[in-house]
């Protein structure tokens, strides 16, 4: 084929992608019915999240609203002294839409008392601190609720490493993990999460004026198409950068989805024995549920 | 039509219409507890019962769940255990078939299907083609059927597929030369993809279409019983159907929800679709059967050698 013609393929293909629409009626029923059904074989009746003010945690909690009943669903509100104002305001705002109970804990004390023994402790280290702080509440509350932790982490940030293991990607289930970024924007919208949520810059908000799109130097809706062509229609490297994308941004993509590998992972157990977990014991999670 | 053995009670051949009334038990079985399945198969079986229901059908693995990785040998079933003749029995009266996994005499383990007609076992089909790539893992789990049949019910001819069976359309034709004028093909598909595409979502549409064809090229009704419910994070989801010979959709059932869904249809549609469409009086089996031989004969040849190394092009 000419470069003329390979152009043109390649703009028709990724048009294609950008011209896709999601059935976010079904998309709706499924994950709402997934998030009911896993609470029940679990034995429970209510589910405790996260709840950030970002556009993540809003779905998954109007998800699970929708699944429940609000009044079985809480909404964990952990600010820290440095997060946005704006961001509890918005987990506020996202709690009245969905008639969720909510509860407000300040995680500064706990963050602060630890690193008070490591005072140049950087951004990093404090983020993911704060991520599992969060966490280990969640699943404190979620045995005296009698609820399960719902995980509110989405395919993108799930295959870049863009989140704390066992921090907030730690969770019982997790309804929008097979959803992009871009897919959870439509999502979204089509369940009436408010506009203000959906419109602002995604952040994980560990200090002023962070942004996901600033740390990670790409957009999502670039990311979402690459790592579609690349994941979801299996086009070899050579083949993305045939489609047009650039092949620095090709590369780093592929390097973050394969040294985060392990955050998707349970821990590797050496097997030692005839039988072993991991490896040759292998039952559902749904047993018997 | 080859229709071998005693021809069932004037299928197809009588001026009157042939009302039969088929179920279809969309259900979400328990994951590994057989006997929890089994209780909940023979109540739906008596609501099925109740409601004057001639055909029941099951999904794949009803009894079982899909999912089953290392529980397969503890779920297996033969024809002696409790579970299995207590649902052989529970057929008395109707047409009954349904999921199981089958522990053969000398310990194979198998996706099977059973199919009953009035108290008695007519017929079981051991899945052909197992799925082992991406999310399935069927190989590792079980042997695989070695013979693809129709067989005589009270009813008419009947042929079953047990799921992937569908994608590997020589058992489709099969079962049409063998004579079958109902194909039931159970199911337990998990829903992969959401695109709102023309047809709607992907592999329910890739799904529906298949089987739509199969009744149009077959001039035969088919009945897809797919499974509702979700096994660790799999969405499985239901739509089961009733198409007629010619592909109209006689009967859908929900997404996503259980149920026992019944309708009626009039079994000599096959008839009068062959009427007009008589395709099947013409098909060439001699002509496929030889080109089949000679593909598998040339396929053994290539083999030979160099075991058909691709890209050599003869020592360096």
């Amino acid at each position: 084929m000419s470069p003329a013609t390979t152009a043109a393929m390649a703009e028709r293909l990724r048009r294609g992608y950008r011209e896709r629409q999601l059935n976010v009626d079904l998309l709706q029923r499924v994950l709402a019915a997934f998030v009911h059904d896993e609470v029940q074989k679990a034995g429970l009746e209510r589910a405790v999240l996260g709840l950030s003010g970002g556009i993540d945690s809003s779905l998954v909690a109007f998800l699970a609203a929708r699944a429940l009943g609000p009044s079985n669903v809480t909404g964990f509100i952990l600010p820290y002294r440095a997060s946005d104002p704006q961001s509890e305001a918005d987990a506020r705002l996202v709690a009245e839409a969905t008639g969720i109970r909510i509860e407000r804990i300040d995680i500064t004390p706990q963050v602060d008392a630890y690193f008070a023994a490591y005072p140049d402790a950087g951004a990093l280290r404090r983020g993911n601190k704060m991520a599992r702080e969060r966490m280990t509440i969640l699943y404190d509350h979620s045995a005296v609720l009698g609820a399960l932790v719902l995980g509110t982490s989405n395919k993108t940030e799930l295959f870049l490493g863009y989140g704390t293991i066992y921090g907030d990607m730690a969770s019982a289930i997790n309804p929008i993990g097979d959803l992009y970024k871009t897919q959870v924007w439509a999502l979204s919208r089509a369940m009436g999460v408010p506009a203000r949520v959906i419109d602002k810059h995604p952040s994980a908000d560990l200090w002023a004026g962070q942004t996901d799109e600033a740390d990670l130097g790409f957009t999502y809706a670039e990311v979402d198409e690459l790592l579609h062509f690349m994941v979801e229609r299996r086009y070899r490297h050579e083949e993305l950068i045939a489609l047009g994308f650039d092949a620095r941004f090709v590369h780093r993509v592929e390097d973050l989805v394969t040294r985060s590998q392990y955050k998707r992972r349970m821990p590797l157990i050496c097997k030692v024995s005839g039988r072993s977990i991991g490896h040759d014991f292998r039952y559902p999670r749904d047993w018997k549920a | 039509m080859a229709v071998t053995g005693a021809p069932p009670a004037a299928a197809g051949t009588g001026p009157r219409l042939r009302t039969v009334r088929v179920g279809i038990a969309q259900v979400s079985p328990r994951l590994g507890d057989v006997a929890a399945n089994v209780e909940s198969h023979l109540e739906i079986v008596e609501s099925a019962r109740l409601q004057k229901t001639n055909l029941l059908v099951f999904p794949e693995l009803s009894t079982a769940g899909y999912q089953l990785k290392d529980l397969v040998p503890d779920v297996a079933l033969t024809g002696a255990s409790s579970g299995f003749r207590a649902l052989v029995a529970a057929s008395r009266g109707m047409a009954l078939g349904f999921g199981f996994v089958e522990e053969s005499a000398d310990h194979r383990f198998y996706n099977s299907y059973a199919f009953c007609d009035d108290g008695k076992l007519v017929h079981v089909h051991r899945k052909v083609y197992l799925p082992t790539y991406g999310l399935f893992e069927e190989g590792r789990l079980y042997a695989a059927g070695e013979d693809v049949r129709a067989f005589d019910t009270r009813l008419g001819r009947a042929g079953i597929l047990v799921c992937e069976d569908v994608w590997h359309p020589s058992t489709a034709y099969i079962l049409s030369q063998d004579g079958a004028e109902i194909m039931i093909a159970a199911a337990a598909s998990p829903l992969r993809g959401a695109d709102g595409s023309e047809r709607g979502t992907s592999n329910v549409d890739v799904w529906h279409t298949a089987l739509e064809m199969y009744s149009q090229l077959f001039g035969c009704w088919v009945v897809l019983a797919n499974r509702v419910g979700f096994e660790d994070g799999l969405a499985f989801w239901g739509g089961s159907r009733v198409i007629a010979p010619g592909g109209r959709v006689a009967f859908e059932a929900p997404l996503l929800n259980a149920g026992l869904f019944v309708t009626d249809i009039d079994w000599n549609e096959v008839r009068r679709y062959r009427v007009g469409d008589p395709t099947l009086r013409s098909e060439r089996l001699d002509i496929t059967i030889a080109e089949l031989q000679r593909i598998q004969r040339q396929r053994v040849e290539k083999r030979t050698g160099l075991g058909g190394l691709a890209g050599w092009e003869g020592q360096p």
